[in-house]
């Protein structure tokens, strides 16, 4: 069975198109900035591109019984495996300039979210073209791509700490040198000059996990480093090399499992603090969900 | 599996009449004649070593770096 010219261009565009406008999409600038730099865009929509063209492709080739073309897809998906080692290569090689660094979890979520992007665009490209192939047009094509784009979105749907936790305000409390929150420890600060600008500008938070789940999930060690990254890079630090006592920190409360936040800024707005902690992603790749175990629900129970 | 070293004691400053408290080890201890004279030097030595002062609540303060 062989396609005529037309289709075949419109068949090859309109997935193209589709592909790299799901891409593109995903590019949007959020309040994390990255990446927004003209070349972290070039290099990502132009892999998104390629990934688009190698959806689009690959229908008219099976229609033509070019099956060796699947090989191209196997290339497509090492060539995106690339993309996550190049992600999480840049990000680590960042860590050290960062005066909170965000942590293997947070980066290895990041970059695996980058691969996963490029797969979208491919499967966007792949089901608008076969749309035009089926429906012999355009605009049918256009409809079914934007519909997968918009379900794509559910696919790509990531939780927050909102979604898994409370976030409440607190004080800080100094008894003597040491460093308390709600009658949790979290520091001994010797320094008499560290503890006026702590008691000045320092923030505490509460974040109370919502259940089994979400309370071993916010114990992980990644998730805090991400929620630290986060509200430092939002809010700015008082600390400096010079001053680690001035250090953001958390601790768990081993009483009732809340994991308690504390951080000295430039800006001490306790409301904008909890509002940045509610948005950070609950990162999924160190989430744990031991409440699907028979033996962990015999514990809570 | 990789050990490494992640808090140091880089000195400890303690005051003279405390010093029943503290014993030679692999930091130097430097005596201090009253609290105001602790604090300066214990701030110096933090700015100087990148580290955090700790009080131990017994007239000894140690400073600590974390790598």
């Amino acid at each position: 069975m062989s396609i005529n010219h037309e289709l075949y261009i419109n068949i090859v565009v309109c997935g193209i198109a589709l592909g790299t406008l799901a891409r593109f999409i995903y590019l949007r600038v959020d309040y994390r900035q990255y990446p927004t730099y003209p070349q972290g865009y070039m290099t990502h929509l132009t892999l998104g591109i390629i990934s688009a063209a190698l959806g689009a492709f690959s229908v008219p080739a099976l229609i033509e019984k070019q099956y060796t073309a699947v090989t191209f897809l196997a290339l497509a998906a090492q060539q995106f495996k690339e993309v996550r080692e190049i992600e999480r290569a840049s990000l680590e090689k960042m860590e050290a300039t960062e005066l909170v660094p965000r942590g293997a979890a947070y980066i290895e979520n990041i970059a695996k979210i980058f691969e996963a992007r490029n797969y979208i665009a491919m499967a966007v490209a792949t089901l608008t073209s076969l749309a035009v192939y089926l429906s012999k047009s355009v605009i049918i094509g256009t409809i079914v791509g934007g519909l997968a784009i918009y379900l794509s979105r559910y696919v790509m749907k990531i939780a927050y700490i909102r979604d898994i936790a409370e976030v409440l305000p607190s004080k800080i409390v100094f008894k003597g040198p040491l460093l308390c929150v709600e009658d949790v420890v979290l520091a001994d600060i010797g320094l008499k000059e560290g503890r006026e600008i702590i008691e000045k500008f320092g923030m505490a938070v509460i974040i109370r996990p919502k259940g089994l789940d979400s309370l071993i999930s916010i114990n992980n060690l990644g998730i805090r480093q991400a929620i630290l990254h986060e509200a430092a890079n939002q809010l700015g630090l008082k600390m400096n090399i010079d001053t680690p006592e001035l250090a953001p920190l958390t601790m768990n409360n081993n009483e009732n499992g809340d994991i308690i936040v504390v951080m000295v800024a430039m800006k001490p707005d306790i409301d904008a603090f909890v509002e940045i902690i509610k948005n950070v992603p609950a990162i999924e790749t160190v989430r744990k969900y031991p409440s699907k175990s028979r033996g962990a629900r015999k514990a809570v129970n | 599996m990789e050990v490494h070293v992640t808090g140091y004691i880089i000195a400890i400053v303690a005051l003279r009449k405390a010093k029943d408290n503290v014993l030679s080890g692999t930091a130097p201890i430097i005596y201090v004649e009253n609290e105001e004279e602790q604090q300066k030097i214990s701030m110096y030595l933090s700015r100087i070593f990148k580290a955090a002062v700790h009080d131990l609540e017994n007239g000894v303060f140690i400073l600590v770096k974390q790598y």
